[in-house]
């Protein structure tokens, strides 16, 4: 009845490092988790869209511990998920339906944070999930840039228009 | 003052400070944890359609929401007429077009719906359901603003809707009573503020190459890589520029990349009806078949799924029970019956996977680890059953309610065991 969590534990490609599955979700899982609700605004649906990533890189852990950065395409499969408004609900109905009368949600954020975050979900898709990889996830530029797939001088341009939109539009709800 | 850089720093440290808060599930070990999601991954498709119906039902005309106190003046049934706007319309303007609208000929009554009245209605069709209305609260765009219109005995009603189509040509819809949960199950799952036409139902050409992917119960690479191609010609087809997409060798690790064409909910209503069009049902959840399975092994796979989905039903049946229980939403008499149901079901079932006579011989040694979880599970059932009746403070009952998931999960890796030829 024992089950092998050592999937992966040997790097057959000899590229990166090998790790354990389990330490890798353990180290990792906060953060990602954090950036899925984030992008999707889903108290209740975030934890079901990075666990649809991590399931991905642990269903696919032989090659993906092979990376040189894992948690780079954990990130990156969230954050492209984590976007698309039907996907969030579907993710929500998944969490109704699994955690049934658990609460497993996101306690709210304060107003001011929830006000921030809901505002950089309004920018568009690629300045938000820079803006949210490098201020919540504390990613360098490099690294937002392979997470997705674009050069570090377009990610720099993102996170540019990212915060003068966002400076823009909370200055004009504190006008009001 | 706060420069932007602080203040997203303060949100950011608020996001991990609650995000930290958020329990670990008390299944353990990180693989059992994720495997609760990969059950539940099965059901992906019916969730989704559960959720748009969900939409539907929460706009249906047949039901009766007006509990709740409606404006003075307004008559006690459903409108007649709909007009149907973004959102976040100012309601100002709204309220007063709708007291134009109120002296037209012919029109009764007329008022605007924002989205506390909507929600209100919603909270009203489904006073038992607090988690989709939290949903809604969280987000109440997804809930169409309306100027609802009730008709005088004599008036012709098509002369209606087409002035106010004249008369608010910004409308994201007009239409009639009868027309309502359609149009409106469109706006809402196409996106309230979408001004491209995207269209509401799944492509029948992905559909159907999904289903010819999944017929022999396996993907492989090259077929999802042609489902991943299909859904980024989709995204072209309805109007996305730009559009760039990659399989990595992991499968699961397929991104896509398009220019907004200028209206990011047309741009996401895009991107979901291309995806689930196309790949929803062939990706992450689903392995990549193995290439060096005996042809014996290989049509064994079909069994396999169908225990697959066999377990995963009962084991959502057991979630439902006991989630019903759980929010006193069923009875003593009711709970122990549907457990004793169970139960009954689960021997049947595991007398099913240990009677089978067709395994194939490579698969032998893999098959009888599954009948051997497989005859745990009855005995796992009776255990939340003996839970209920336990006259404790239902201790007892979650923690049978948690090793009986457990033992489903080890059923269902022990499928998976076999699926990749044991």
């Amino acid at each position: 009845m024992a089950i092998d969590l050592k999937v992966g534990a040997v790097n057959p490609t000899g590229k990166g490092f090998a790790e354990e599955f389990e330490s890798f979700y353990a180290r990792e899982r906060r953060s990602v988790l954090g950036l899925a609700y984030v992008l999707s605004g889903s108290r209740s649906g975030a934890e079901d869209l990075a666990q649809e990533a991590f399931v991905a890189a642990y269903r696919s852990w032989e090659q993906v511990s092979g990376y040189d950065d894992p948690g780079a395409w954990v990130r990156r499969v969230v954050a492209n998920r984590a976007t698309s408004w039907l996907r969030r609900r579907a993710a929500e109905a998944r969490a109704l339906i699994r955690l049934g009368g658990q609460n497993y949600a996101i306690p709210p954020l304060d107003p001011e944070a929830g006000l921030i975050w809901r505002e950089v979900r309004r920018l568009p898709l690629r300045q938000a999930q820079a803006v949210a990889l490098r201020y919540l996830d504390g990613q360098e530029v490099s690294d937002i840039a392979r997470i997705l797939e674009c050069s570090e001088n377009t990610v720099h341009t993102h996170l540019r228009r990212g915060r003068e939109s966002l400076s823009r539009r909370l200055a004009d709800r504190e006008r009001l | 003052m706060k420069t932007i850089d602080d203040r997203l720093e303060h949100a950011a440290e608020e996001v991990r400070q609650r995000v930290a808060e958020v329990p670990t599930r008390g299944t353990g070990a990180a693989a059992r944890h994720l495997r609760v999601v990969r059950v539940v991954q099965v059901g992906a498709v019916v969730a989704l359609v559960l959720a748009m119906i969900g939409a539907s039902l929460l706009l249906d005309p047949t039901a009766s929401p007006r509990g709740f106190v409606a404006p003075a003046g307004e008559p006690d049934r459903e409108a007649d007429l709909f007009v149907w706007f973004h959102s976040d319309i100012d309601s100002v303007t709204a309220q007063l077009a709708a007291a134009d609208v109120a002296t037209w000929e012919g029109v009764e009554y007329a008022s605007f719906w924002g989205a506390d009245q909507t929600l209100q209605e919603f909270a009203e069709l489904f006073p038992d359901q607090p988690s989709l209305i939290e949903i809604v609260e969280q987000d109440p765009s997804v809930l169409p603003a309306s100027i609802r219109i009730w008709v005088g005995p004599n008036a012709d009603t098509d002369e209606l809707v087409e002035l106010a189509r004249q008369t608010f040509p910004d409308a994201v819809a007009v239409g009639t009573r009868e027309q309502r949960s359609a149009l409106e199950t469109g706006i809402v799952t196409s996106g309230a503020t979408t001004t491209i036409a995207v269209p509401t139902e799944l492509e029948q050409a992905g559909t159907d190459l999904q289903n010819a992917i999944l017929a022999d119960g396996k993907v492989s690479r090259d077929e999802f890589v042609r489902a991943v191609a299909r859904m980024a010609a989709c995204m072209t087809d309805h109007g996305l520029t730009g559009v760039t997409w990659s399989v990595d060798d992991a499968g699961g690790g397929w991104s896509s990349g398009y220019n907004s064409p200028a209206d990011d909910a047309a741009e996401q209503a895009i991107d979901h009806l291309c995806y689930y069009s196309y790949v929803d049902r062939v990706s992450l959840s689903t392995q990549w078949a193995p290439t060096e399975l005996t042809a014996a092994v290989a049509a064994f796979l079909p069994v396999l799924e169908e225990l697959d989905a066999q377990v995963v039903a009962l084991l959502n049946r057991a979630n439902q029970i006991e989630y019903n229980w759980e929010n006193r939403q069923a009875t003593f008499a009711s709970t122990t019956n549907a457990l004793t149901s169970l139960h009954a079901d689960l021997e049947t079932w595991a007398a099913s996977v240990v009677g089978r006579t067709d395994v194939p011989s490579d698969l032998e040694p893999a098959y009888a680890v599954l009948v051997d979880e497989a005859s745990d599970l009855p005995g796992a059932a009776e255990a939340i059953l003996l839970g209920v009746q336990a006259p404790d403070n239902g201790t007892q009952r979650r923690t049978a309610v948690t090793v009986f998931v457990q033992e489903t999960l080890d059923v269902v890796y022990a499928i998976d065991t076999l699926r990749r030829g044991g």
